[in-house]
């Protein structure tokens, strides 16, 4: 699935900075040090300076983000916004109201305001601010007028009441976050949070900057489950139960495969370790963990009719209607059978699972999937378990290009290398088994995929060039518009 | 439904993100192998104007790839200028007091023949919108009249629900062209003050009731000129990958039709270009001034672009534009082109006098066509479909 390339609200997304007084750095080095770590959206906010300081500074902060390609906001003096040609102005709640600031810089500027409650923010939406910076989360040193805090809770509220009137404006969240606040702030729907402190009381701003990027990214969803890893394992082939859990730990996995036929699924209702039977083969016992989720398989039917039924037993005995549907006749190389999953896929959509196809690389036979409604398609990279990548990756860039639902490329990802590979065409998460558990070291291996993973989406977002491009030296084909 | 897509791109936000990318984001665009919206972005904003060779060479590289060295040919057969709307800028438009006129089955087969004899083997049916008149039943009873002379029919008519569509596939339509005008909802209402046509939403949602129906191509477009060409052009594109992934069996084509002479029309009004862009290169608008202009340039631009955005697209170019630029664009990304058109009921035989939608500007005949086409060593293509494979 293609990335979508503009959210509602543009511009005002991710981490937004704003510089802040009484800091180890001058203003002017806080906006430098940001630039350098990649941030998109600065705020100059300096409370304390007159207006000639501030006019100064702000002329040279510009000067900084026009440099690196970085987004100016000035905080409340619209008058220098507006001389400096920064990007937009960000009003507090005792400055001006966001209808004059607009008479004032017209359509070319962002305008933002605070707020600290849904009135405020019906009265900026009103007035068609931009965006809206919305706080505090909590108590914080920056702002002398403080307003009283909102929390998760309140921010909880808002952000649904704001749904409930549709207004459909981005917010940034703002007011002393913490790393660990941002996943809870970002199930509420934001797309921005705003820091200081935070970042310039860090010893390492990239460092900082990274590992809030990593919190606040979207991640995956499918069938409305996020996914903050997109790397997907299975459960086979480990030397023992307990050396597949360390692995799957080491992976950071959310999502594992589990083989119907390895669970005692007669057992109806039982406890996890009573359905795998105990003993040598406790698999499940060692998957219980919160941020794990099974997805059991179909490994070992041959036909849509087994399959469906398969399915049936193991929605009951697992209490998960997530299925990795796999039907593959050909005892020998494990091949698919598309015929038959596409009967099964349509059947148990039908009956209310959760689908995820195990296929060939076939671009028309992912988009009859989709047709009838999977949540994700999983082509395969190279024959199941022959370690030899991605054999089929010009087929998976048409299939990553025109699929709707996630693409999560399964089978033959031998090396962390070719998972990063899949990630950085595009993919949206690999499956990956046989070589953690095959390898020597299945721990070391699965933090390597990890890692891989990781790296392979980051560069995908990063907007990979892919070659470089010839100069052309004359216009022969254009040299006619001279003319015209 | 197109429209939820839509509605999450909100027209300043887009507007601001092409004009804000640099030539950095234009040089990550060319050196892609695959390009996405953004990369699309860049290549129709005003950092891409210095790279427009580079861009020739990679869309000219493209076609060449997917289409060879052929270039459709189509002609219109306008049916009716009957029109209920009111379009600011159209010739057809209900307050502009002209004679109006309805072919029926005999002129249109006297207008079937005359275009036969020019060597088509496509035709493009096209009227206003007067559905008491020209309405499903008169389409049916027109494709019926066409059918048998014909290897490829498309139509350019008002906006139909998905029943009608099924119905006219079944009387021999191959395609359907359909064309936004513009994706500026409020813009769009000043234009479409009156008729069925001032419904947005229904006009948006057409390409999805032609989806459903199954049709085999579908054309899109805006009219450039009422609004910033640049992200109206977004909006195209955004709704031509939503519709590639929907209905993945039909084929897409799409137009850049530039605002030309009519008769009629709104007066003139000063022109109030985004970034102060050159008058309206040609003089004598009697009716609606466009509110932007787009240089040839920029058209070149933008066609080129759609090219890198998309390999498969057909690109057409319609005889509004002038010979030069056409003789010089069939090797930038167009594949299909018209040639010898008239844009009046009964132009070619019937009453050649009656008044025309818009100008024509490439006053050249078919033949002549053909021979520009083949002396740069393109070959025009008169038939490519056949009747069994409807």
């Amino acid at each position: 699935m293609a990335s979508v390339t503009e959210r509602p609200g543009g511009p005002i997304k991710g981490l937004y900075f704003i510089t802040m007084d009484e800091a180890p750095l001058t203003h002017l080095q806080q906006v430098e040090a940001a630039c350098r770590t990649g941030i998109q959206l600065i705020q100059l906010r300096m409370k304390l300076a007159d207006d000639a300081v501030f006019r100064e500074t702000a002329r040279a902060a510009k000067e900084v983000c026009d440099e690196w390609g970085v987004r100016l906001i000035i905080n409340d003096r619209v008058e220098v916004a507006r001389e400096v040609g920064a990007y937009g102005v960000h009003l507090g709640k005792q400055d001006m109201s966001v209808a004059e600031a607009r008479v004032i810089l017209g359509e070319d500027f962002i305008i933002g305001g605070t707020a600290n409650t849904i009135e405020d923010i019906r009265l900026h939406y009103a007035q068609s601010a931009d965006y809206i910076g919305l706080g505090p989360y909590r108590w914080t040193s920056t702002k002398k007028n403080l307003s009283p805090i909102l929390g998760l809770e309140g921010y909880q509220q808002i952000m649904k009441q704001m749904q409930a009137e549709h207004m459909d404006i981005p917010v940034t969240a703002i007011g002393g976050i913490g790393l660990d606040d941002i996943r809870g702030l970002r199930q509420t729907g934001l797309q921005s949070i705003a820091f200081s402190g935070l970042l310039v009381h860090s010893k390492n701003w990239p460092d900082m900057v990274s590992r809030l990027e990593t919190e606040l990214s979207e991640g995956l969803v499918i069938a409305g489950r996020h996914f903050h890893s997109r790397l997907f394992t299975g459960t086979g082939k480990f030397g023992s139960p307990a050396v597949m859990e360390q692995a799957l730990l080491a992976s950071g996995s959310e999502l594992v495969t589990v083989a119907l036929k390895r669970v005692d699924m007669r057992k109806k209702g039982s406890s996890l370790e009573e359905l795998s039977g105990g003993g040598k083969d406790d698999i499940l016992s060692h998957l219980d963990h919160p941020h794990i989720h099974l997805l059991p398989n179909t490994s070992g039917v041959r036909t849509a009719k087994e399959a469906v039924f398969a399915a049936e037993l193991a929605r009951e005995a697992l209490g998960t209607s997530w299925l990795k549907l796999e039907i593959h006749p050909d005892p020998r190389w494990l091949m698919p059978d598309p015929v038959e999953t596409l009967l099964a896929a349509e059947e148990l959509v039908k009956k209310g699972f959760v689908v995820l196809p195990y296929i060939h690389a076939d671009p028309v036979l992912c988009r009859r999937l989709e047709e009838v409604g999977v949540a994700a398609v999983m082509p395969l990279g190279s024959p199941i378990g022959s370690n030899k990548g991605l054999r089929t990756s010009d087929f998976l860039e048409i299939i990553i290009a025109q699929s709707k639902v996630p693409v999560v490329v399964d089978a033959g990802i031998g090396a962390p290398s070719d998972a990063a590979r899949a990630l950085e065409l595009g993919a949206d998460a690999v499956l990956v088994n046989t070589a953690i558990a095959a390898s020597a070291q299945p721990v070391q291996m699965a933090r390597a995929f990890r890692l891989a993973v990781e790296s392979g989406r980051m560069a995908y977002e990063a907007r990979l060039a892919q070659a470089s491009v010839t100069a052309v030296a004359s216009s022969p084909l254009t040299a006619f518009l001279d003319h015209l | 439904m197109f429209l939820k897509t839509f509605q999450q791109h909100e027209w300043t936000a887009i507007r601001r993100s092409i004009y804000n990318k640099t030539a950095a984001d234009v040089e990550r665009a060319l050196a892609r192998s695959h390009r996405d919206l953004e990369d699309f972005k860049a290549l129709i904003s005003p950092a891409a104007a210095p790279y427009l060779e580079t861009m020739a060479q990679i869309s000219h590289q493209l076609t060449l790839k997917r289409f060879g060295r052929a270039i459709q040919m189509y002609i219109p057969l306008y049916l009716s200028n009957e029109c209920q709307n009111i379009c600011t800028y159209c010739g057809f438009s209900y307050d502009n007091k002209i004679r109006r006129k309805t072919l029926n089955a005999g002129e249109l087969l006297r207008e079937v023949a005359a275009i036969r004899d020019m060597g088509y083997g496509h035709v493009l049916l096209v009227s206003g919108e007067a559905s008491q008149t020209v309405g499903t039943d008169y389409f049916i009873k027109a494709l019926q009249v066409v059918r048998p002379h014909f290897a490829n029919i498309s139509m350019e008519v008002q906006p139909l629900e998905q029943a009608d569509y099924e119905q006219l596939i079944q009387e021999g339509l191959y395609s359907v062209l359909v064309y936004q005008e513009t994706y500026h909802q409020e813009d769009y209402k000043l234009h479409h003050p009156k008729g069925k046509k001032s419904n947005f939403n229904h006009r948006l949602d057409t390409p999805d009731r032609l989806g459903r129906a199954g049709i085999h191509k579908m054309g899109l477009g805006v009219l450039i000129g009422l609004e910033d060409w640049r992200t109206d052009s977004f909006y195209t594109a955004l709704h031509l990958q939503y519709l590639e992934r929907t209905y993945w069996k039909t084929k897409y084509s799409i137009s850049f039709p530039r605002l030309r002479p009519h008769t009629g029309g709104v007066t003139p009004q000063a022109a109030s270009p985004d970034g102060g862009q050159a008058a309206v290169p040609e003089g004598e608008w009697t009716g609606l001034n466009p509110k932007v202009t787009m240089t040839d340039r920029e058209l070149i631009q933008l066609i080129c672009a759609y090219r890198l955005l998309d390999e498969e697209v057909e690109l057409s170019l319609s005889t509004r534009e002038s010979p030069v630029f056409r003789d010089h664009a069939i090797k930038l990304g167009i594949t299909s082109i018209s040639a010898g058109s008239r844009t009046n009921p009964g132009g070619y035989v019937v009453d050649p006098g009656s008044l025309e939608q818009f100008e024509i500007h490439d006053e050249r005949s078919p033949r002549a066509i053909a021979e520009m086409i083949k002396r740069q060593g393109y070959d025009p293509v008169w038939k490519d479909w056949d009747a069994v494979l409807q």
